[in-house]
């Protein structure tokens, strides 16, 4: 099964090493959308079938935290998974993160860490594209 | 000034361009690097715990290089493209520093980053400043962190 992914950073740049991260990382990707802040965020989550949102913190308009919030006040977006990709470092804002069922990715990162986060928040062992 | 805060910088910088720019930072210089002339800075602001900015100044001509190792090709990129890698370069090093700095507990917020000319006054008035270099192919980056908690 392919991953319908969104990606969520304000960084055009970050969102491009972000794509071409998934790719290396051999996860099955399908489609890929892109957004650059949170609200975009939800309006391509009510647009698209998403299987997994990767999402920053710090962006303008609606931060990451609160666009995690609102998925999981939707019931329709509830249980999408979650994986926060960011330079936060702080140990009790990841906590909190993490307690929105959210996985945490720290930047910078490299393709072996994003898809260990990503299998642990799909639940799914994905077979390597090689 | 804490001794620990130039490694701190330079662990940050070293992982920053290695890992996300596909680069071979070097702690050792060669003359040309370290003669190489301004390029481009980048800043980016932080408040919390402890308050003022981190600055990443390139010289020679590394950012076309560093871009494309974000990207993973060797397409010329445009300008703004080219910024928005260096804020991004920015964005990374001063998230990662900070915890060395600050300890990890340590609470703050990063600001956007902004673009800079070399030798701008940080925005928040008077700071000590730490520094540290790191050469990489086609000249050098220049990283520090001016505290204002500290001055």
């Amino acid at each position: 099964m392919s991953l319908n992914i969104l990606v969520v950073d304000d960084s055009r740049m970050m969102r491009t090493v972000l794509i071409r991260t998934l790719h290396i990382s051999g996860l099955p990707v399908g489609e890929v959308h892109e957004a650059t802040n949170g609200q975009e965020g939800l309006d391509q989550l009510a647009k698209n079938w998403i299987d997994l949102a990767l999402v920053d913190i710090n962006m303008p308009v609606m931060d990451g935290e609160t666009m995690i919030d609102h998925m999981r006040a939707n019931p329709l977006t509830k249980e999408t998974p979650v994986v926060v990709i960011s330079t936060e470092s702080s140990p009790e804002r990841i906590e909190l993160l993490k307690k929105k069922s959210a996985g945490f990715v720290h930047k910078p990162f490299t393709p072996e860490t994003v898809r260990e986060t990503i299998e642990r928040v799909t639940g799914v062992n994905h077979e390597s594209g090689d | 000034m804490n001794p620990a805060i130039e490694p701190a910088l330079r662990q940050a910088a070293l992982t920053t361009f290695g890992d996300m720019c596909m680069a071979l930072p070097s702690v050792e210089m060669s003359a040309e690097q370290i003669e190489s002339t301004f390029e481009a800075e980048v800043r980016v602001r932080f408040h919390g715990s402890v308050r003022g900015e981190v600055s990443v100044r390139l010289y020679g001509t590394v950012l076309d290089s560093l871009a494309q190792g974000m990207r993973g090709d060797n397409e010329l990129m445009p300008t703004d493209l080219l910024r928005d890698a260096l804020g991004e370069i920015g964005n990374v090093i001063c998230g990662n520093a900070l915890p060395l700095v600050a300890g990890e507990h340590g609470q703050y917020r990063l600001d956007p980053p902004r673009s800079a000319l070399a030798n701008d006054p940080p925005l928040g008035g008077p700071a000590v400043q730490t520094k540290t270099q790191v050469g990489l192919d086609g000249g050098r980056a220049e990283v520090g962190i001016y505290l204002e908690d500290l001055k």
